[in-house]
């Protein structure tokens, strides 16, 4: 019988030596059958697959010591599992006994047997994913040199177990972080085995974001989540929230989530955020404990009130804190933007995105539309936030207004890159840039001033104020700061030469007259006394400034905001290229989401792409220095036409409108939910009208004469007026007997003709979604066509199918359509006053109210063929169309104010309600918005074109306000009557 | 109670500051007698033009004798809805004990040579806006109907009439068989340093305010889509400025005078009630 060493040998002659070590070592200090069954273990070990005496020789060097330290017992069944191991791959359990053999040489022994039961867990539940098992070993060997969080790691793969595709990734990742707490992550998995990756890719994230002291919590609301639905989702918002404020807001949004009544609300608290004021505290705190109202009742109200989208929760917010919301002062800053511009600058709100440089999105332009942020805060009171609005708006329009985008000096320097090509000269441009901010903002704020008092004052303020906070801060004493101070009027600081230097360059930008090319030129002054100032202090309070991105502090930036001339003026430029353009759409466009043309190098952009073909026909532009539309040939034209489709974000001429929406889950209205775009451009179809007129001529007669019984005795006689056109024979007579009979006659013997005229408006509000396109279905004959017909191929079944079309019913487009022309052909003669629209949009954000005609608008070429014009398209979300058509109504002051609304029955949008199946909301919402035009005094009637389907109509509507029409031939009796009944 | 012309006697010469060249057109109509037709909005100063023209024609040292000692040269209607034929050319009264006839108007500057401005006259029911084309044509002739006689106009007789095409309804616009009797002249706001100027005058306010109104008017012209077709009149910016002149503050004024009268949108008011704190200051 061979001896032990000997059938080592025969695998591998490097076996042998260390083992004789072992038998003078191990062999004396061991029980002879414990002795006996290490050494079938070694055989055991050592055959137990290919190569897998390569284990044998570690296991041999790591003998003598896992004994001594650890006991016989682990040494055995650490040989055991050394077998196992190797059994599938020799690898691993190489990889095992290395592992074994460095932590011993670590003295970190006591890890063995803990990593020693894991790995024997695993490879009980995952025998045949060798792989793993090597990553789970290496990466054991990694995350036991922390002795401390080793057992929570164990238990986090051990949670991890059962779960396969979460398993290997999970031990596949090597990221040594210090920053990774086992214990931490060991909790989540408790509650949610999916919520560890989660959590261990993000949870770094969001400590980076809130300071150490706050860690606790954040991690203890990170658990909190981490059982919940779309806890990675949820997680994540909660990250950009955080990322979107500063640091003190941070602190502000992790209190005010604790004083949650349940993080299940936090979803709907993170998108409130943006409409929150973080920075006060207290104002939330009192805003958050108006939730108890709601719970545990109303969970729908409660939701909606911390997304600030109730009306409720929002005029809580502006009451407790004098805030001040943009939607709420919108239009009449869109107004007063108008009436100062004299330009269509649509004013709208800048979001803030988490990649933004700044902590808020700021005043901006982009030549199109002026931009401000969606709050303001930032001071107790209403009026001073307010101010603030004002004032960047103001300021925004005092570019245009004292011609920044019109700089003399470089003209030719090329058309959509001027300024920044200006900026290259200077060795530094990013300083160059900002120091010309700074004194242009100044220039146009002195213009201001000295075209407007009333401005005069509030800019003193306002600056005097951003002054204050400026020289706290560390900007101060950078030759930056001194400029930004002078831009402020600021005194002189002390006898600063470099002060009263800057301020004798920046002097003459306070004269009247001056302009943009001042700046220029006051830049070229104070450049050098800026970016060459001796270096040290200054220099590096530069890099400190270009680091953050931007140069300005925020109190600045959030009143003067900030200035992109070079986009201003390719979007100016664009714009009116597009307005010279022959093309005979006039569809509008806007280019507000247009490449960075600031960045844009042109000789290095390649043709193709939306980018690039927009680039090229800058390029084209630009080098041929094209101006009017005259110079522009076809091909560029080609270039621009279906680059513009993209562009298009909506037509500059259309106006827009806020309408609340009613939501019967919460009981409450959705704050200015709705965007309603009041559409003028749109496609002409005069023809249409012509032709239906020819088509339904008799039709046509029959509606007149219904309505002309409506007509009103245009002239009606008054007797015994003291004045009048003719006498009034019983009076005159009476007088006269009067006066013989020496009483003093009375002078009240005329007879007057007065107009009595009818004091209607009516307004016809049709649906245009795209179910209209549907036919009508006849009722009596329910049958839709045996499909098949159509593969009849002769040319006499092409005739039966064409006729059977036409019998088949008309679209429910068509007879809206019809319908309201008959009646508009009525009305004209009788002199009613009427408006025409159709709506239809796409989301809340996009109601399309399509103006045909207005009132007092005559019924002209243009007005027939818009009402031709329309055509089916997408939604049906009624409530806001109700809204505007009733608010249109209330304007005439008409004594009789009838809305005829024509539609399928079916008010339906994607997000007409949380839930896009249940049609619930979108009736009450309709309902209500009846209710609020019957309170106006307008009288709504809804007619139902056909009643193939969804007829849901009637349930918003009373029996005598509601009627359905199956057929063009019904209309003329059916709708005349309705509009006697309203109007008469 | 009939219409009750104003009669104008034009002792002092009207303040008139010309915008264009309307007063050469004017005087080149009348030398011929051509009807005249101005055509702008509202309180822009076509009144005050025409009797400022009908002082320059009746009371300068270059007018006849004859023109000279009429009483009252111009003759204003104010139409309105409810005004017809008859008021225009006249009517019988009961006096006392017989039936009187009282010429209308009308009838009153056919025959003395004067100048009849009928204001606004799309206003006017349509009846009256047929007696004037006999009168705008070669034969310068007023039938009365009710006197039974045919009146041949004097030769210094002048109908001037007015119209506002802001309005933009179809009801009530000027018929082409009716405009195409006229010349034309066009008048609107004037630019703004000659509005300055204007108000300056006529309401007396130190001249930073008139500036500041005139800068105000032009800017709420910006507006006219929006719910209004006419910004602020010319006549309603004095309002403002008599109102400063007389110790309101500026910006009560304009509340007053402008936001006001402007529009009934709520939004539109506030709009202009920021225009006007951007433009006015708060006297502290
Ligand atoms: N060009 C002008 N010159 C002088 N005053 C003017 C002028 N334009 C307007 N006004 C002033 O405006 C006021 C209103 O003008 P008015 O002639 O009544 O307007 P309209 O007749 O066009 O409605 C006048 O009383 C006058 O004070
Ligand atoms: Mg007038």
């Amino acid at each position: 019988m061979l001896t032990t060493a000997e059938r080592l040998g025969e695998f591998n002659d490097d076996l042998v030596a260390p083992f004789q070590v072992l038998e003078k070592t191990l062999k004396p200090v061991v029980t002879d059958h414990e002795w006996a069954s290490f050494q079938n273990a070694l055989i055991a070990l050592t055959g137990a697959g290919w190569h897998s005496w390569e284990a044998t020789v570690i296991a041999l060097r790591v003998a003598r010591t896992l004994h001594e330290r650890l006991g016989y017992e682990q040494l055995q069944s650490s040989l055991d599992l050394s077998c196992q191991l190797a059994d599938r791959s020799f690898k691993t359990s190489v990889a095992y006994l290395s592992l074994i053999e460095a932590w011993m040489r670590a003295e970190l022994e006591k890890q063995v047997a803990r990593a020693h039961a894991l790995i024997k867990m695993l490879l009980e539940s995952h025998p045949s994913r060798h792989n793993m098992l090597e990553s789970a070993i290496n990466n054991a060997w990694l995350r036991g040199q922390d002795e401390d969080s080793f057992e929570d790691w164990c238990a986090v793969v051990e949670t991890l177990v059962p779960h396969r595709q979460l398993l290997s990734p999970f031990l596949d990742n090597r990221e040594i972080s210090g920053q990774i707490d086992w214990g931490f992550i060991r909790e989540i998995g408790v509650l949610s085995p999916h919520g560890i990756p989660v959590a261990m890719s993000q949870t770094p994230l969001a400590l980076g974001l809130v300071s150490s002291s706050l860690h606790a919590e954040l991690k203890g609301l990170i658990v909190s989540l981490a059982s919940r639905q779309a806890f990675e989702e949820t997680f994540e918002n909660l990250i950009s929230a955080l990322r979107l404020l500063r640091p003190l807001e941070r602190a502000n949004l992790i209190q005010l989530i604790e004083a949650l009544p349940s993080v299940q609300f936090l979803p709907q608290l993170l998108e409130g955020v943006p409409k929150l004021p973080m920075d006060r505290m207290g104002v939330l705190l009192s805003w958050v404990a108006g939730l108890d109202r709601f719970l545990p009742v109303n969970k729908p109200a409660a939701e909606a009130w911390l997304a600030v989208e109730s009306r409720s929760s929002s005029q809580t917010l502006t009451r407790l804190l004098g805030q001040v919301d943009l939607t709420d002062i919108q239009q009449p800053l869109q107004y007063l933007s108008e009436a100062i511009s004299g330009r269509r600058l649509r004013v709208g709100a800048c979001i803030a995105t988490s990649d933004d440089a700044h902590f808020r999105a700021m005043p901006q332009t982009d030549g199109l539309s002026v931009l401000l942020p969606e709050i303001q805060s930032s001071f107790e009171k209403r009026e001073d936030n307010f101010r603030i609005y004002k004032m960047a708006l103001l300021h925004q329009l005092g570019y245009f207004e004292f011609g920044t985008f019109e700089p003399k000096s470089l003209k030719h320097t090329g058309a959509f890159t001027a300024f920044t090509a200006h900026f290259n000269r200077y060795s530094q441009p990013r300083v160059a840039r900002a120091i010309f901010q700074i004194l242009e903002d100044a220039r146009v704020d002195w213009s201001l001033e000295r075209r407007y008092r009333g401005a005069a004052q509030d800019l003193g303020i306002v600056k005097s104020v951003i002054l204050k906070d400026l020289w706290r801060t560390e900007i101060d004493r950078t030759p930056l700061g001194y400029l930004m101070g002078l831009s402020l009027d600021a005194d002189p600081i002390g006898d600063s030469e470099l002060f009263v230097q800057l301020n004798t360059a920046i002097a003459p930008l306070r004269d009247a007259g001056a302009n943009v090319d001042d700046s220029l030129t006051a830049l070229a002054a104070c450049y050098p006394l800026i970016a060459d100032h001796k270096k040290g202090q200054s220099l590096s309070s530069n890099e400190h400034i270009t680091a953050n991105d931007t140069f300005l502090p925020p109190a600045v930036l959030e009143f003067r905001g900030e200035l992109s001339p070079d986009i201003v003026r390719s979007n100016l430029k664009l714009a009116g290229l597009m307005d010279s353009l022959p093309v005979g759409e006039d569809e509008g466009f806007s280019i507000a989401g247009m490449p960075d043309l600031e960045n844009l190098k042109i000789e290095s952009i390649e043709a193709g792409d939306l980018q690039g073909g927009l680039a090229v026909m800058l390029e084209d532009m630009a080098a041929s220095g094209i101006e009017s539309a005259e110079e522009l040939d076809e091909t560029l034209i080609e270039k621009v036409e279906p680059l513009l489709s993209q562009l298009i974000d909506r037509p500059p001429d259309d106006i827009t409108y806020l309408y609340d929406e009613w939501d019967h889950l919460m009981l409450d209205y959705r704050k200015h939910w709705c965007t309603l775009f009041e559409i003028r451009r749109m496609d002409e179809d005069p023809e249409y009208i012509e032709n239906a007129r020819r088509e339904l001529r008799d039709v046509g007669t029959r509606v007149r004469r219904q309505l002309s019984m409506l007509r009103p005795e245009m002239l009606v006689k008054i007797y015994g007026m003291p004045d009048g056109e003719e006498l009034d024979m019983v009076n005159v007579v009476d007088a006269m007997v009067d006066r013989r009979m020496g009483a003093s006659p009375s002078d009240r013997i005329y007879v007057q003709r007065q107009r009595k005229g009818r004091d209607v408006s009516a307004l016809f509000l049709l649906d245009m979604s795209a179910s209209t396109d549907d036919r009508m279905t006849d009722p009596n004959d329910p049958e839709p066509d045996p499909p098949g017909l159509d593969d009849d191929e002769d040319d006499f079944g092409d005739l039966l199918a064409m006729h059977a079309e036409q019998e088949k019913g008309r679209r429910i487009i068509d007879v809206e359509k019809q319908s309201v022309m008959l009646m508009a052909d009525a009305l004209e003669q009788l002199g009613d006053n009427y408006a025409i629209a159709g709506f239809s949009g796409y989301g809340r954000d996009r109601v399309e109210y399509y103006l045909c005609k207005d009132f007092d608008e005559p019924y002209d070429l243009k007005a027939r063929g818009r009402l031709g014009g329309i055509r089916p398209c997408r939604s049906t979300r009624m409530g806001p169309a109700i809204r505007h058509a009733a608010k249109r109504l209330v304007a005439t002051e008409s004594r009789i104010k009838a809305l005829i609304i024509l539609s399928d029955g079916y008010p339906q949008d994607f997000d007409y309600g949380k839930d896009r199946n249940s049609r619930q909301y979108g009736i009450r919402d309709t309902t209500v918005a009846l209710g609020e035009a019957r309170q106006k005094g307008v009288q709504p009637f809804c007619i139902t074109v056909d009643q193939s389907g969804h007829d849901y109509l009637r349930e918003m509507c009373p029996d005598q306000q509601y009627m359905v029409i199956h057929n063009i031939d019904q209309l003329p009796d059916e709708l005349s009557k309705v509009y006697r009944s309203l109007t008469g | 109670m009939s219409e009750q012309p104003t009669g104008y006697a034009l002792d002092d010469e009207p303040y008139y500051r010309a915008v264009g060249d309307e007063v050469e057109i004017f005087m080149a109509a009348w030398a011929s007698r051509l009807p005249v037709l101005l055509k702008g909005p509202t309180g822009c100063g076509k009144t005050r033009f025409v009797e400022y023209m009908a002082y320059r024609l009746f009371r300068s040292d270059s007018a006849t004798e004859h023109r000279r000692s009429l009483p009252n040269p111009l003759l204003t209607v104010a139409c309105h809805e409810d005004l017809s034929a008859t008021d225009l050319v006249g009517r019988f009264l009961i006096k006392g004990d017989e039936t009187v006839w009282q010429d209308g108007p009308l009838t009153q500057s056919v025959k003395e040579g004067a100048i009849c401005y009928l204001d606004e006259i799309v206003e006017a029911r349509k009846d009256s806006t047929v007696l004037i084309h006999a009168l705008t044509d070669h034969r310068r002739i007023l039938p009365v109907e009710k006197q039974g006689v045919i009146l041949d106009a004097h030769p210094d007789f002048l109908l001037v009439i007015s119209y506002n095409p802001g309005y933009q309804n179809v009801l009530k616009d000027l018929k082409t068989s009716t405009r195409q009797r006229f010349i034309a002249i066009d008048f609107d706001y004037p630019d703004e340093q000659t509005e300055a100027e204007i108000i300056a005058h006529e309401s007396g306010t130190m001249q930073q305010n008139a500036a500041d109104l005139a800068m105000l008017g032009a800017r709420v012209r910006n507006l006219k889509q929006h719910g209004f077709d006419e910004g602020v009149s010319t006549r309603l910016l004095i309002y403002a400025g008599q109102l400063m002149a007389s110790g309101v503050t500026p910006i009560r004024a304009c509340e007053v005078a402008i936001c006001r009268a402007v529009s009934d949108e709520v939004d539109v008011q506030q709009a202009i009630g920021e225009l006007v704190s951007t433009i006015f200051p708060v006297d502290r």
